[in-house]
């Protein structure tokens, strides 16, 4: 059994699912934070996965990956930060409680 | 003095700034002095007119056909350079002199017999009062003088509103109904009024432009003035032969009805509210039992003689034609609100609003002269209009002062008042009898003139006839009222709860005996009192309006000895346009 | 002598009653009781009596050149203009003026005279402040009016001291105005005075117009002028009941003095007016005012046309033969009076009518001079019985006051006609009123002969036929139309010659026989019920006791009595026929009417006049007999007569009912119109405002609350309703949740794909093709 391209995808899918679900049915701030990670995680493989298969010898690919794992530790940082801030004034990282500034 | 116009105009406007800022116990002082002030300062004009208002070379005046103007003041006030100017334009003669005297010396009697006001039901507000009061006779004395139809207009306007107000807040128990109904009816007319002056601004404005935009002014030789645009001068658009001619056979844009009549008819509704005429009098009586009696005093003395003076200065100097077109109507309206007027003043039980239907039946006179365009007429609705300023406020503040002894006004209520009041008593039988037009009283020259000016109208009207004899019979109607009214309220037996009243204060002596001596004076001297004063203005303005119409055309002048018939007798055609107007 | 001298003094003597009413105006109150009396006699009539005097002598001794010259160079103020046609004021200086001027003075004076004996207890009965000034007043005022009257030159000034004389008689009348019938009495004499004056302004109105000037010799002049050309009045074909419009001039001018003079229709003043003080009664209601009427006749007897002289004929003859009538039934003695009054009126006007100038001015002054002295007499009586005035209480008064009986009875003597046929021995009355019935009879009878006879002739051959001149000639009958001698007749253009005496004669009608025959009827009715009135009075027992016991005479007040009659005795003949004969000259000389002058009891000639001097002038001896032997013994003959002619005197008894129709048809009338107009008034002109404001209203209403807050803010609303709308369901979806959002963001991706993907399976496989393309 070869690995192809679809393989790569089908895992980035799978990924790309759960973290969705994970960001659809938890109110917990820091867990909603993990689906996202797992979403970003998922392009970041799908980019690599298509960097290889359809554009071998280019780096695109791989930079994009770079960029995107870049992004998400910074984005966690500050969501985190966010949720440490929530947990002071609240004492919980519900989101649900913490919807004050909804329109 | 200069600007002798102006001065008095607006001496009152200054005097009514003053009653604002002043305590409020001085109010009454400052209007008084402001009153007489006026009154001592419009007596200054009389000089002027000693020779009558036809002075040496007046003939040639304003195209030989429309009085000498005097005082004359002009400036320009608004302007839009090429399109529009509107003057400030002051000048009085034979038509508004005895007009312009009477207002001032009714005011100054009005504001004397407000001297009570602390004891009035309604007595808060003197300063509001006096204030409003001094504004009406600035509008009043302004619309006597202002030869500018937009000036004359704005005064006319000015006039409304403290009388509104006048009436509205110092009034009897139905006051605002009647304050309101007086505003309706006489800005029901100022709107048809306004309509006029746009209207004929532009036709003036238009007929220039078909003369090749240029236009001489008829009058305004000496200075070389030529109209390049429409005007509100209402004596150019009076004497103008350009306009004049274009006004004639000019046709509105709307229905493409004859100018001249529809323009007439316009000017003629809103004055006719003010004189006022049946069908359009019921806010008078209405207006007076609720005003106080000052107001009511001016009410009746001047403010329903603007309408016949809108009528001699306005409606037929520039319409003639409408004039004749119309002519049979409006003398119907008169003789109507005569016998109507009159039969009125029979039925009612009301003092106040006696007198007030009184003045509608005597205001009829001064509409069926000038509606008969006859010399006689016109003179005889000159002077009734005088002589009503003069007795029909005298009636009014005999009214008032017995309303302020007794608080009710029922004729039926009253008797044998001469006994108790001797000296009011007096004094009431002059008035009434002055109102009933007993001969070496006022009311008689007005009414007999203007008889005969109508029967001679028979000339060129067949139905100036029927005319005259019915409004004769208008002399039987108001014997009968009048004397009915005295037998009830000052003959018979004395009745005691009256008993107690005293007799006519000094006070109210004082305003009454002028008026009283004017009755008489005005009956006895028609000629030096009233006539040398107008009929020089009247004839020369009758001539120019039956000139433009043909009407009477020999009638003025077929009795005169020495003369043939036939030769127009004032300004013949020779001198006409040829212009001497003494302007600053 | 100046040529102004005598217009001065006459109007002079104008001015002084009214320097007296202002006197008593101002300081009467303070002059007190007599002596405001006093100044109301020297200056209120006094003064004018001495001046008047002074001018009836200068006057007549003055020949009749100077006279006309004075007539026609009198001075003439410029009053004002009317229209263009001036209106002067002056004196009319001729021989009527004087006449009348002297005759108004003279009676007045002693009538003023009289009057501060009687209202000294009668003026202050009905107030806590006397009245004595007020009335002096008043009388003085009136003096001013009525002397102006008679002096006025133009139509103007006849009719404004016509009109001031009608206010002092109300202001008179209704001098004990705290009584209700007095106040009462006083309007309905203004009023009824008025009806007239609208008739007198018409005639006016015509006059300005047609003539076009208001002086009475120009407006004559003209009035001929108009005649002769065909022009003016006599140009219109207008007619009105087939009169002409010169006609109906006439007419109008006599409206007025129809009012005054209290003629038949509007006769219903007169009796109501004797509710003013008695003096009163005499001055202005017997001898002056009420004349004045017969005075216009007489200045504007010019403007007359034959119609209107007819017309004037047909009043006269009826008021006095049914005043006369009423006369006999009245029992108060100042009414009894009153309809005497109106009918000798009514002979003076029927006189005018006829043609008889002279008599009817002549009848006139004599009647002024007894019927003054009869009121004064009556004044004694209620006086003297404590205000009593129904006669039925009085009699045998004679004993009691001897000098009111005597002269009273020169009164009723003269007013019967009383004097001895044939020679110049008589009354006043019966020259006076027997001239009138001559002239009457010759028109009614012989008038054919005249007019045959003259239109026959040229009119100037037979000099001693119908007398042209002055001179007294055979004929009694002068005409006295002559216009040849007139100073007018130089006016008048040569074409006025052309109608002399015979188309005057074409167009002068006869009288109808019955006129003089009620005229005959009422001579004879006269002296009974003078007779009546005397006896009643006078004579026979004492019939209330109380009354009797009380009468008594007052000194001061039977002077004026015995001059009064002395002027009857002697003003008849002698003194005034003269003057007013001469009068007649100038103011009678019309182009269109002759006036007859029927010379009385002339000794000479005219068989009709010899047999009527007879037939009438003793027609006092059957009517003072009839009513003597009546009530000699009492009043029960009298009763029974009475109750055998109910029907009749029931209707004389209420004055055939005239009052009560008139106040039905015409004040109910009146005041129900009045009300009907008050009605329309309210209920229909006022209405239509009131609608038009109430419709205002609603519309504003409609427009304001319906129109505006529902229309065009509706709409407003409308939008931002439907945007707030429609922004709650775009907001429902948005909660704020993260993993709702995530859930939509999903789903809206699920669904753009598989768009996608059907999208493309349908394109066959482009999609799929680009995104090969992209991957290469």
């Amino acid at each position: 059994m070869t690995i192809t391209l679809s393989h790569y995808l089908f895992v980035s899918a799978i990924l790309f699912a759960s973290g969705l679900f994970t960001m659809m049915t938890k109110r917990n701030a820091i867990g909603i934070l993990i689906g996202v990670e797992l979403v970003l995680n998922s392009a970041g493989v799908n980019v690599v996965a298509f960097d290889r298969y359809l554009g071998p010898g280019r780096l695109d690919g791989q930079l994009t990956a770079l960029f995107v794992i870049v992004l998400a530790a910074a984005e966690a940082a500050l969501a985190v930060g966010i949720c440490i801030n929530v947990y002071k004034n609240l004492s919980t990282v519900d989101v649900d409680t913490a919807a004050r500034l909804q329109g | 003095m200069q600007n002798i116009l102006s001065w008095t105009v607006f001496l009152p406007a200054i005097g009514a700034v003053l009653c604002l800022v002043a305590p409020k116990r001085h109010a009454r002082t400052i209007a008084f002095v402001a009153t007489l002030a006026t009154l001592i300062l419009s007596l200054t004009l009389f000089p002027t007119f000693w020779n009558g208002s036809e002075p040496e070379g007046a003939k040639a005046v304003f195209g030989s056909n429309y009085g000498m103007l005097h005082h004359v003041e002009r400036a320009t006030w608004i302007e839009m350079p090429g399109k529009l100017t509107i003057d400030y334009f002051l000048g009085i003669d034979g038509l508004g002199f005895p007009l312009f005297i009477l207002t001032t010396l009714i005011s100054f009697l009005a504001c004397w017999a407000s001297w009570n006001f602390d004891h009035w039901t309604i007595n808060k507000g003197p300063r509001a009062y006096f204030f409003l009061f001094l504004l009406l006779e600035t509008g009043m004395l302004g619309v006597f003088v202002s030869l500018d139809f937009f000036l004359f207009y704005i005064f006319w306007e000015v006039m409304l509103l403290p009388m509104y107000f006048l009436i509205g807040v110092w009034g009897g128990p139905r006051k605002e109904y009647a304050a309101i109904k007086f505003f309706l009816f006489t800005l029901a007319g100022s709107v048809l009024m306004l309509v006029a002056l746009v209207a004929m601004y532009f036709y003036s404005g238009t007929a220039i432009a078909d003369a090749g935009g240029s236009v001489p002014s008829a009058y305004r030789v000496a200075e070389k003035t030529v109209l390049t645009h429409g005007t509100f001068d209402l004596i150019e658009l009076a004497t103008n032969p350009v306009i004049q001619e274009y006004f004639a056979r000019a046709t509105t844009l709307f229905l493409g009805l004859k100018f001249a009549p529809l323009m007439f008819i316009f000017l003629f509704i809103g004055f006719a509210i003010k004189l006022p005429s049946v069908p359009v009098h019921t806010w008078l009586p209405d207006a007076h039992v609720e005003a106080p009696t000052p107001i009511s005093m001016i009410l009746a003395g001047v403010l329903l003689k603007m309408g016949g003076y809108g009528f001699l200065r306005l409606c037929y100097p520039i319409f003639p034609t409408g004039g004749e077109v119309w002519a049979f109507s409006l003398a119907v309206i008169a003789v109507v609100s005569i016998l109507y007027g009159a039969l009125c003043a029979m039925a009612q039980s009301d003092f106040k609003k006696l007198v007030a239907y009184s003045s509608v039946s005597h205001m009829g006179y001064v509409l069926l002269g000038i509606a008969v365009m006859t010399q006689a007429g016109f003179q005889g609705a000159m002077f009734q209009m005088i002589a009503h300023g003069i007795s029909s406020p005298m009636c009014f503040f005999l009214v008032g002062v017995i309303y302020d002894r007794a608080h009710h006004r029922e004729i039926n209520r009253f008797g044998g008042l001469w006994l108790t009041m001797p000296k009011y008593g007096t004094m009431a039988t002059i008035g009434f009898f002055a109102s009933l037009g007993l001969p070496g009283l006022c009311g008689f020259i007005g009414e007999v003139w203007v008889l005969l000016g109508t029967f001679h109208a028979g000339k060129t009207f067949p139905w100036a006839y029927p005319m005259a004899i019915l409004a004769a019979a208008g002399v039987i109607l108001t014997a009968g009222y009048i004397l009915w009214l005295i037998r009830r309220v000052y003959l018979g037996r004395e009745r005691h709860e009256y008993a107690e009243y005293p007799d006519a204060s000094a006070r109210e002596t004082f305003i009454l005996v002028p008026m009283a001596v004017l009755c008489i004076a005005l009956g006895i001297l028609p000629m030096q009192t009233v006539f040398n004063y107008t009929n020089g203005t009247l004839d020369l303005m009758l001539s120019h309006v039956q000139k433009a119409t043909q009407v009477h055309q020999t009638a003025i002048d077929d009795h005169r000895d020495g003369e043939p018939p036939g030769e127009p007798r004032l300004g013949s055609s020779a001198s006409q346009n040829r212009g001497l107007v003494r302007t600053p | 002598m100046t040529q102004h001298s005598y217009e001065i003094a006459l109007a002079l003597g104008i001015l002084s009653p009214l320097v007296s009413f202002w006197i008593l105006v101002f300081f009467g109150p303070r002059l007190g009781k007599p002596a405001s009396g006093w100044v109301g006699v020297i200056l209120g009539m006094g003064v004018p009596l001495a001046l008047a005097t002074y001018v009836l002598l200068g006057w007549y001794g003055n020949d009749v050149e100077t006279r006309a010259q004075l007539t026609a160079n009198a001075f003439r103020y410029h009053w004002a203009d009317l229209g263009s046609v001036p209106a002067t004021i002056g004196v009319k200086l001729d021989s009527l003026t004087v006449a009348m001027y002297f005759m108004v003075t003279f009676v007045a004076f002693w009538i003023f005279v009289f009057s501060v004996g009687y209202m000294a207890g009668h003026s202050d009965e009905v107030d806590h402040q006397s009245k004595y000034h007020r009335f002096f007043a008043y009388l003085s005022l009136f003096g001013f009016s009525m002397l102006g009257l008679v002096v006025s030159n133009s139509l103007l000034f006849l009719f404004i001291f016509w009109e001031l004389v009608g206010l002092c008689s109300y202001l008179l009348i209704g001098f004990y105005f705290d009584r209700a019938y007095a106040s009462r009495a006083a309007i309905k004499a203004f009023v009824t005075n008025r009806v007239g004056d609208f008739g007198f302004l018409i005639g006016l109105m015509l006059v300005y117009f047609q003539l076009g000037t208001l002086d009475l010799d120009q407006a004559a002049a003209k009035f001929a002028e108009q005649y002769a050309a065909g022009t003016g009045l006599f140009a219109s074909n207008y007619t009105l009941f087939g009169w002409s419009l010169a006609t109906i001039m006439g007419i109008g001018l006599f409206c007025g003095a129809m009012g005054k003079s209290a003629q038949f229709p509007l006769h219903v003043w007169l009796p109501d007016a004797m509710a003013g003080p008695t003096p009163v009664s005499a001055l202005i209601h017997a001898a002056t005012m009420v004349a004045a009427g017969v005075y216009l006749v007489a200045r504007v007897f010019r403007l007359m046309t034959p119609d209107a002289l007819m017309f004037i004929a047909t009043i006269g003859c009826l008021t006095l033969f049914l005043m006369s009538l009423i006369a006999i039934v009245q029992t108060d003695i100042k009414k009894c009076l009153a309809y005497s009054t109106l009918s000798q009126l009514g002979y003076m006007i029927f006189g005018m009518g006829c043609g008889a100038w002279i008599a009817a001015l002549f009848h006139l002054i004599t009647h002024a001079f007894f019927k003054a002295m009869l009121f004064l007499g009556s004044g004694q009586v209620i006086e003297g019985c404590h205000h009593e005035q129904d006669m039925r209480k009085m009699g045998g008064l004679i004993k009691k006051m001897p000098v009111t009986a005597y002269t009273f009875l020169i009164g009723v003597l003269a007013i019967a006609g009383f004097g001895i046929p044939g020679t110049q021995l008589g009354l006043g009355g019966f020259f006076s009123k027997d001239e009138i019935l001559a002239v009457a009879y010759v028109r009614a009878f012989e008038w054919t002969d005249y007019t045959r006879h003259d239109s026959h002739d040229s009119h100037n051959s037979h000099g001693g036929h119908a007398a042209m001149g002055t001179e007294q000639t055979s004929r009694e009958f002068r005409l006295v139309s002559d216009p040849p001698s007139t100073p007018h007749s130089a006016e008048m253009p040569a074409k006025h010659g052309e109608f002399g005496k015979a188309s005057i004669f074409k167009n002068t009608p006869p009288l109808p026989k019955w006129m003089f025959m009620l005229a005959i009827i009422t001579a004879y009715v006269t002296p009974f019920y003078m007779m009546r009135c005397w006896w009643m009075t006078f004579m026979g027992k004492p019939r209330d006791h109380h009354v009797y016991e009380h009468a008594h005479e007052s000194p001061l007040m039977f002077w004026p009595l015995i001059v009064l009659a002395a002027g009857t005795i002697y003003s008849s003949y002698y003194l005034f026929r003269p003057m007013i004969s001469d009068a007649s000259l100038t103011a009678t000389a019309a182009p269109l009417v002759l006036a007859v002058d029927g010379a009385a009891h002339n000794p000479a000639i005219n068989t009709a006049h010899r047999w009527l001097v007879f037939g009438v002038g003793l027609a006092f001896l059957v009517g003072f007999g009839v009513a003597i032997g009546i009530y000699m013994h009492g009043l029960a003959l009298a009763e029974r007569i009475r109750r055998s002619v109910w029907p009749l005197h029931t209707l004389l008894e209420h004055k055939y009912y005239f009052d009560e129709v008139y106040e039905i048809v015409w004040v109910k009338g009146c005041i129900g119109l009045a009300k009907v107009c008050r009605f329309i008034d309210t209920w229909f002109v006022d209405l239509i405002f009131n609608i038009t404001a109430s419709a205002t209203e609603r519309l504003a209403a409609f427009s304001g609350l319906i129109l505006d807050n529902q229309g065009v803010d509706g709409f407003v609303n409308g939008v931002s309703d439907a945007s707030m709308t429609f922004s709650d369901y775009i907001r429902g979806p948005q909660t704020g949740r993260i993993r709702n959002y995530v859930l939509f963001a999903a789903a809206a991706a699920t669904i753009v794909l598989v768009v996608l993907l059907i999208y493309t399976a349908q394109s066959g496989g482009d999609a799929v093709v680009t995104a090969s393309a992209v991957t290469e």
